[in-house]
């Protein structure tokens, strides 16, 4: 067999405590191949690229590359082999220039020298040139996706054989995806081996020569793009098939939850609407049209400027959070690592976040308590967990964002905010939360549905609302039959006039 | 949806014993314990004479209290660099209050508004205009030291009033107020930090402030209340070793501050908030002052005093990287 460019992973094994992470899982990646690693969320992926990249040593099985058997220890002698990855975080420093940052990234610790721009090498000059931007630009300045790129520009400034992009794409416009796809073809060319994590399949289809799924530490097959669909790759994933995603849409919406009368704040202003009990409302719009400035108003994050807010019949108006959540509102943050979990805390205390004062009785709380509440809130969620007391970033995000929306199930809200529910979560996390989110609103809970995913907004809500530079500038009904095309009108700001209504 | 886990999480440790051994307080413990038997037989016995002993008590129960604000702070991911400036600028006021005549009580209570005073210019100026309590603190411990040095007008104030001066004296169970004090604040503390509702939460704060306060829970109130909470307890301190003393000097307790948040850090508090306990800082301070201390009583020159409080709180910071490092991974 031709071994020469070709990384072979071999009975790969990897224990974390009482998790079998990895089980031997063993295929290959060819030469100038752009290869999809494909699974949900504890699949094992990312072990399975930290063994690669040395950050984390197997317990046993072997990795080759060139035929040669890899031995790597640390993350610095992989990088010296060639091995860069690229993760989902991004490891840039702020207030230094693009061509500091890819330097840093490049310059070997050990030889101090003085950078001279035009030492970056042709490669890295072509990614610069295609995003066009000034290399003395700090990267604070530069968009998110940007910095996505100049993290890449860093990896392949330094030799590289194999590229590792862990989730490249989950912050970047559809414009900065097209540009991140003519580098990695750029690079395919050159005969550079390519791993491609995603949860975006789409962008499987698009981009990858070849997928390997995984699923429970296991290996489940490799296929080569063509011979597969959506359909069918979700089935490996999971073991479920796509139709039934979104469970069935809600029937009877009961009493007036909420009801938002020219309501303005930061961000948005002269907002309208209604919310029903039992009903899930979806908010569709682009990022900075005024969804989550809204909704954290409502949540009384911030105070809101004019207009009129009754909840359940009574006037309402937040004084700051806790008066909100006292109210029966609860708000799943869209920024689940900087606004919802506490990192270095344990499961349970996350779990009971924010019903520590519902939780104590005369003002102590009691560790029994704490732990039936969260086993108890676990265990309706299907979370994969550890030890009540391991940390929560021992947890896979799926279940880290399981926690967070556990937490105000135990709060037990009458009307609960989601934002951006399932974002960078896998497959099968996202369909349990669709189902929790759909059994809530069965019960009579209010949801508010922010997604920036056309998909999800479409099968998860009875009622779409759709914000253009801070106004909602339509309201459409989940049956109507230009639904798409509607939403599609609302979030550019145009109207819709194949009916002949036009609003705007 | 998915079948039911088979095995439901378990909330109970492996080993009591192995937890309880990989605690920081544990470690410090047992090298309390390791430098006490090697004083004692360095020192031909003079340091477990229980004369020693209690010197040492009374004199450093008072500071030891300190440290208990101190750790609350840490936790919540905040400084305070003016506690030692607050114990002198406290006391100050008191002194200076008492030898112009105005009643004890009132003396007490104008040392404790003063000390209060800087904490809720510390609480506010953090909370409200954002500024790193680092900064903050700063500032406030020389605005404190220069309030003691205005009132006192550099010199010390002696002349205090004997029933004031009889305060420092009072012992209960033949030991002195304050130590009694010191050991019920530090077993009840230690019991309710993570049991009572509102210091639980301190943790919340100190380790994702945003996510704290998406979840209801008030970190601008807890941590203004805090740095009150610690002026308030710099201030006793101060008043209670004024009385002490039969004096207060503008200069008492100048640079302490350092020593009080390293012991914190032996004791386990993290540089980077949401990590400590109050038993952990009282061992950790214990740990300074038994250098000090056994220095002494052994005759090595105390200005090497330093090197070795200095690479015990290196240790201490090592392992509190390596630990929040590894938790980080």
């Amino acid at each position: 067999m031709e071994t020469d460019g070709v990384l072979s992973i071999r009975n790969v094994s990897k224990r974390f405590g009482g998790t079998q992470a990895l089980d031997d899982v063993s295929f290959d990646v060819q030469k100038g191949e752009i290869h999809a690693l494909l699974g949900e969320n504890g699949a094992g992926k990312s072990t399975l690229i930290k063994i690669i990249s040395g950050v984390v040593q197997k317990d046993r099985g072997s990795v080759f590359l060139d035929g040669r058997e890899l031995k790597v220890r640390n993350a610095q002698q992989s990088r010296e082999l060639g091995i860069n990855v690229v993760y989902q975080e991004l490891s840039l420093i702020p207030d230094l220039s693009v061509a500091e940052n890819i330097f840093a990234s490049s310059v070997n610790m050990n030889s101090m020298k003085f950078m001279r721009i035009g030492n970056l090498g042709s490669d890295v000059m072509s990614i610069v040139e295609m995003l066009d931007i000034d290399l003395r630009t700090p990267v604070r300045n530069l968009g998110i996706g940007a910095q996505q790129m100049v993290e890449i520009a860093g990896a392949i400034s330094r030799k590289c054989r194999i590229l590792i992009l862990d989730e490249p794409t989950a912050s970047l416009t559809n414009e900065e995806v097209k540009i991140l796809y003519r580098i990695i073809r750029m690079l395919k060319d050159q005969g550079v081996i390519i791993i491609f994590i995603s949860h975006k399949l789409s962008e499987v289809f698009d981009i990858a020569d070849r997928a390997t799924v995984m699923k429970d530490g296991r290996y489940v097959a490799t296929d080569r793009v063509g011979n597969l669909d959506e359909n069918s790759l979700i089935k490996l994933m999971t073991g479920r098939d796509l139709h039934d995603m979104y469970p069935p849409k809600g029937d009877s919406p009961g009493a007036f939850a909420l009801e938002v009368g020219d309501y303005s704040g930061s961000g948005f202003r002269s907002v309208n609407f209604s919310l029903r009990e039992g009903e899930i409302l979806g908010m569709a719009g682009l990022t900075g049209a005024g969804r989550t400035e809204f909704c954290t108003t409502l949540f009384g994050v911030q105070p809101s400027t004019g207009g009129s807010l009754r909840l359940f019949g009574k006037d309402f108006a937040p004084r700051d959070v806790l008066a909100a959540m006292r109210a029966g509102i609860g708000y799943l943050p869209e920024d689940r690592k900087q606004t919802g979990v506490f990192m270095q805390m344990d499961i349970k205390e996350n779990t009971v976040a924010a019903t520590i004062d519902g939780i104590a009785r005369h003002g102590i709380l009691s560790a029994a308590k704490i732990n039936e509440c969260a086993r108890e809130m676990i265990g309706k969620l299907s979370a994969k967990t550890g030890l009540l007391r391991d940390r929560i970033l021992s947890l896979s995000g799926g279940n880290q964002q399981k926690i967070v929306l556990g937490r105000w199930l135990l709060a037990n809200p009458r009307i609960l905010i989601v934002d951006e529910p399932t974002r960078g979560i896998d497959v099968g996390a996202k369909f349990e939360i669709y189902q929790i989110l759909r059994n809530l609103a069965r019960s009579g809970m209010a949801i508010i549905l922010i997604s920036s995913e056309l998909p999800e907004i479409i099968g998860m809500s009875d009622r779409i609302l759709t914000f253009y530079k801070g106004k909602v500038s339509m309201e459409i009904d989940c049956h109507d039959p230009f639904l798409e095309e509607k939403i599609g009108c609302g979030i550019m700001g145009s109207s819709f006039r194949k009916s002949g209504e036009a609003e705007a | 949806m998915k079948e039911p886990q088979s095995s439901p999480p378990k909330a109970a440790g492996d080993s009591p014993l192995r937890s309880l051994l990989a605690r920081r307080e544990m470690i410090v413990l047992l090298l309390l314990l390791l430098i006490a038997v090697t004083l004692q037989v360095a020192s031909n016995g003079l340091f477990l004479q229980s004369r020693n002993l209690s010197v040492m008590a009374d004199r450093k129960a008072p500071e030891a209290l300190v440290t208990i604000g101190i750790t609350f702070l840490l936790i919540a991911n905040q400084f305070d660099l003016s506690v030692a400036s607050v114990m002198a600028f406290s006391g100050a006021t008191t002194a200076w209050m008492l030898v112009n005549g105005f009643p004890m009580v009132v003396s007490i209570l104008g040392g404790l508004a003063a000390g209060v005073l800087i904490g809720c210019l510390n609480g506010f100026l953090v909370t409200r205009l954002q500024i790193p309590s680092f900064i903050t603190t700063l500032g406030t411990m020389y605005i404190a030291r220069s309030g003691a040095q205005v009132i006192t007008h550099g010199r010390p104030i002696g002349g205090l009033p004997e029933d004031f001066i009889a305060l420092g004296k009072i012992q209960v169970f033949g030991l002195p107020w304050y130590f009694i004090l010191l050991v019920v604040c530090v077993l009840v503390l230690t019991f309710l930090l993570k049991k009572q509702k509102s210091l639980y939460k301190i943790f919340f704060v100190g380790n994702n402030a945003k996510a704290a306060s998406m979840v209801g829970i008030r970190n601008m109130r807890i941590t203004w209340n805090l740095f009150m909470v610690s002026a308030f307890i710099a201030a006793i301190a101060g008043i209670i070793l004024t009385s002490k003393s039969y004096s207060a000097s503008p200069i008492a307790f100048e640079r302490m501050e350092m020593r009080y948040i390293a012991a914190c850090v032996i004791g386990g508090a993290s540089i980077s908030g949401g990590q400590g306990s109050i038993i952990g800082s009282i061992l950790g301070f214990l740990l300074i002052v038994l250098i000090g201390n056994g220095m002494t009583l052994i005759g090595i020159s105390p200005y090497w005093e330093n090197v070795i409080f200095g690479s015990i709180l290196a240790i201490a910071a090592i392992a509190d990287a390596y630990s929040t490092g590894r938790r980080r991974e």
